[in-house]
């Protein structure tokens, strides 16, 4: 049987390898209601329940729903990529989804970044001053984000 | 420890005479419907060990903590909040908020059911829940009491379809509670004069959307004043799972200190990942298994899926989930 995803769980990336990520479903018959289900469980979760849990950043609404077969499980990478595979052994039937999940990826360019801020922070305002290349405008940019956030 | 005579709940007074007449009540409006074996039905409902659920994030907490366990016991959210000092607020407790509003946060509870992950979805995910069998001997009114369902939410359509008599009729004695389920289950078509219907059964649960939400509905609740301590505690249903990650290093690690802090709490392994993203269906299996294997052993396996097998070669696997 199969499922649509519509939510994940606004989770930490793993270091290396495979991380679980938990999901809401809809019915796959009866796409228009307000029930959604916690993995694919059959007792239904209100949408007032959904909607205290992205106000709350617990979990992300996806673009695009993704289906999934009840032996399948989600999981991610340490980019943020998402990926399914068998629910018990996720080395095995492994499938990368194509779906953009901007709060999965902030977080790896957060882990990147976040070691090496203050150089990083040096090297653009270098590169910002002296030179002017196709890149500058994005690590301005970033530059900026870096900024703002300290 | 000796339980008052009575019990006062913002602002209703509870009594023993109280509740006789809410019980006298509630059998004529339940009526007399029986058509199978109702003695049959009585003797289950008389039996049953209460169902408590918590997030395993508190497990650690609850058990070797802040809480002190060992000393005061599961404590309700009013003890929890005095021992720190604070009061709850409704506003920030999403699924005790009605409790805290109807004065109810001074109970621990569960129910005359199986362990049901109602709650449990305002737990951090991915969700764990462990479930504990409160011991039959220590209901005591008032010590402890009963309700014939959850009347915190708004959200229970069978306490709606009730609640012109107020909520004053709600209070019943322990014994009071286990005496009406059978009168219910004979008369309320959805349960369809089952006990293990009413209970909660896996096989139901995997077939019938909401049948969680329906039995929620109807579940006998136990309260507990104050705290459960952990003496009054017959088992623990621990959640195991496949991932060989970290935190399922501690969980073994946390299942051995707790075997040694409390060899007195039966402890029955469960497989949450038995089937995949179902893990409400893998806690209302080892719950529901565990639960006949007691009434039917007076005893239990140290594996939920051990019990599963025994009861299933004594009363075959499709047929013993009704009566």
């Amino acid at each position: 049987m199969a499922y649509l995803i519509t939510h994940i769980t606004n989770q930490e990336l793993p270091n290396s390898g495979l991380s679980r990520v938990s999901f809401f479903t809809i019915d796959t018959e009866n796409q228009n209601s307000n029930e959604y289900f916690l993995g694919t469980d059959n007792n239904a979760i209100d949408i007032d329940d959904i909607e205290v849990m992205l106000f709350k950043r617990k979990i992300v609404k996806l673009d695009t729903q993704i289906q999934i077969d009840e032996n399948e499980g989600l999981f991610c990478d340490e980019k943020g990529n998402l990926i399914k595979a068998d629910y018990q052994n996720p080395s095995i039937r492994q499938e990368k989804i194509d779906v953009k999940v901007p709060e999965l990826e902030k977080k790896f360019i957060d882990k990147i970044v976040s070691p090496h801020r203050e150089q990083l922070r040096d090297f653009g305002r270098k590169l910002v001053n002296q030179y002017d290349i196709p890149l500058v405008n994005n690590i301005s940019a970033l530059v900026n984000t870096i900024s703002a956030e300290e | 420890m000796a339980c008052p005579e009575r019990l006062t709940v913002n602002p209703t007074e509870v009594t023993n005479e109280k509740c006789r007449d809410n019980y006298e009540f509630w059998q004529v409006r339940l009526g007399e419907n029986e058509v199978g074996d109702i003695r049959q039905v009585e003797v289950l409902s008389e039996n049953v060990l209460p169902c408590h659920t918590l997030a395993y994030e508190n497990l650690e907490k609850i058990f070797f903590g802040e809480e002190d366990m060992e000393n005061s016991g599961l404590l309700s959210l009013d003890k929890r909040h005095a021992k720190n000092g604070t009061v709850p607020d409704p506003n920030n407790s999403p699924f005790m908020k009605g409790s805290i509003e109807l004065g109810h946060h001074i109970f621990v509870y569960a129910y005359h059911g199986v362990h049901n992950p109602y709650h449990r979805k305002y737990d951090t995910i991915p969700i764990r829940p462990v479930g504990l069998f409160f011991k039959k001997d220590i209901e005591i009114f008032s010590c402890v009491h009963g309700s014939p369902c959850d009347v915190s939410t708004t959200k229970n359509e069978w306490l709606k379809a009730n609640f012109d008599i107020g909520l004053d009729k709600f209070y019943l004695t322990p014994e009071h509670l286990r005496s009406l389920k059978p009168r219910q289950i004979f008369s309320d078509p959805y349960l369809r004069n089952s006990f293990w219907y009413y209970f909660g059964n896996p096989i139901d649960w995997g077939k019938e959307k909401n049948y969680g939400k329906k039995l929620f509905e109807r579940a006998g609740e136990f309260r507990y004043l104050d705290a459960v301590p952990p003496n009054d505690i017959q088992a623990i249903l621990w959640p195991v799972w496949k991932d060989n990650d970290e935190i399922m290093e501690k969980n073994i690690n946390l299942f051995c200190r707790f075997r040694e802090k409390y060899p007195s709490i039966e402890r029955i392994q469960y497989n949450l990942d038995k089937y995949n993203a179902k893990w409400s269906l893998a806690l209302v299996e080892a719950s529901y298994y565990t639960q006949r294997y007691f009434i039917e052993f007076n005893a239990f396996e140290n594996d939920a899926d051990i019990a599963k097998r025994k009861i299933e070669e004594k009363y075959g696997i499709s047929n013993n989930t009704h009566n």
